[in-house]
């Protein structure tokens, strides 16, 4: 389990490669990622995240991994072992 | 009688017509050292007019290149401040980012769109979203034709960018323009040099001559008559004999 300190450090990580993507992308990756902490403490972090682009990579931390998948698909995502993609044109 | 009558108007005639040519040729010598004198003094003055005319040029010259030094440091100003917005933007930005409660969110979104937070049910809600309602997750509750605002400044923000791209490609553009004009201005200033050296060079020979020339005209040079020399004289003497013998 990650203490406090851990999570903030994952938080700002993870909006790090938020930042880098297309604004509206970025902000659905990071509604998926608050989501995940208030349902049940789950945890992804975040990597290789396309400038400008609306595709990010994960790997799953720790919590309910079926949680994951439910709320990325409720939030309209489409997600992949280690891939994570908003709808864009 | 006849012979001294013809031997006295030859000579009279022979003085007469050297005092002519003494008098007229004295005369003539003035009038070219009055015009090359003048001429002299004219092209000095026009030279002095020019020297004068290239001073207050040179002046007006050093208070353009004042000038656009002056622009220049406006324009690098400018691009400090240039520099200095896009870092606020990208800071501000992460700073959006980094925002990790409703309430923080809230309150960014009210700062930015005050419009909107008076209007009934405006707000953050859960909601569930799943079958079984066992999850939920925020949503924000706004009327549904303020979201105009958000395609709008998008948009807005699409044209914007394209807009920058188009002034930086005239920055580049006015940049090259510029850098021609200095190769022009350069290749304009060697070319005045080289008149200028030209000129002065002309002018100098041309004075140098033309006091040489006033030098002369003031004390002509002498022409003597001598007599020829000794073996040519002898040699023509030798073939004349040789010839008439013959003949």
């Amino acid at each position: 389990m990650m203490n406090t300190q851990q999570i903030e450090k994952l938080f700002g990580e993870n909006m790090m490669e938020v930042n880098k993507m297309n604004i509206a992308s970025g902000s659905m990756i990071k509604a998926l990622l608050q989501a995940l902490e208030s349902n049940g403490l789950v945890y992804i972090e975040l990597s290789n995240a396309e400038p400008e682009g609306h595709k990010v990579k994960y790997i799953h931390k720790e919590g309910d991994k079926t949680l994951l998948i439910q709320i990325a698909s409720a939030l309209g995502l489409v997600i992949s072992n280690n891939t994570l993609e908003t709808q864009h044109a | 009688m006849l012979k001294k009558v013809l031997l006295f108007g030859g000579a009279l005639l022979v003085t007469t017509v050297m005092a002519l040519v003494f008098i007229t040729a004295r005369s003539l010598d003035k009038e070219e050292l009055a015009r090359v004198e003048s001429e002299m003094t004219r092209l000095l003055d026009e030279k002095k007019q020019l020297e004068s005319k290239v001073t207050q040029l040179d002046e007006l010259q050093d208070k353009l290149y004042l000038t656009i030094d002056k622009k220049n440091q406006e324009i690098i100003q400018h691009q400090l401040a240039i520099d200095d917005l896009e870092e606020e933007r990208a800071y501000q930005q992460v700073e959006v980012r980094q925002l990790n409660t409703k309430v923080a969110l809230e309150k960014s979104f009210a700062k930015a769109f005050p419009q909107v937070i008076n209007a009934k049910n405006f707000g953050i809600t859960s909601m569930a979203i799943n079958e079984d309602k066992t999850l939920s997750m925020p949503f924000y509750v706004i009327p549904a034709w303020f979201t105009e605002t958000f395609i709008i400044e998008h948009n807005n923000m699409l044209k914007y960018k394209a807009q920058i791209a188009e002034y930086k490609h005239n920055e580049t553009l006015y940049g090259s323009v510029i850098e021609l004009k200095d190769s022009v201005q350069k290749l304009e200033s060697e070319k005045s040099e080289a008149y200028e050296k030209g000129y002065e060079e002309a002018y100098d020979k041309y004075q140098a001559l033309n006091k040489e020339y006033i030098a002369l005209l003031k004390k002509p040079p002498v022409v003597e008559i001598k007599a020829p020399s000794l073996w040519p004289v002898l040699g023509a003497a030798f073939l004349g004999l040789t010839l008439g013998a013959g003949i």
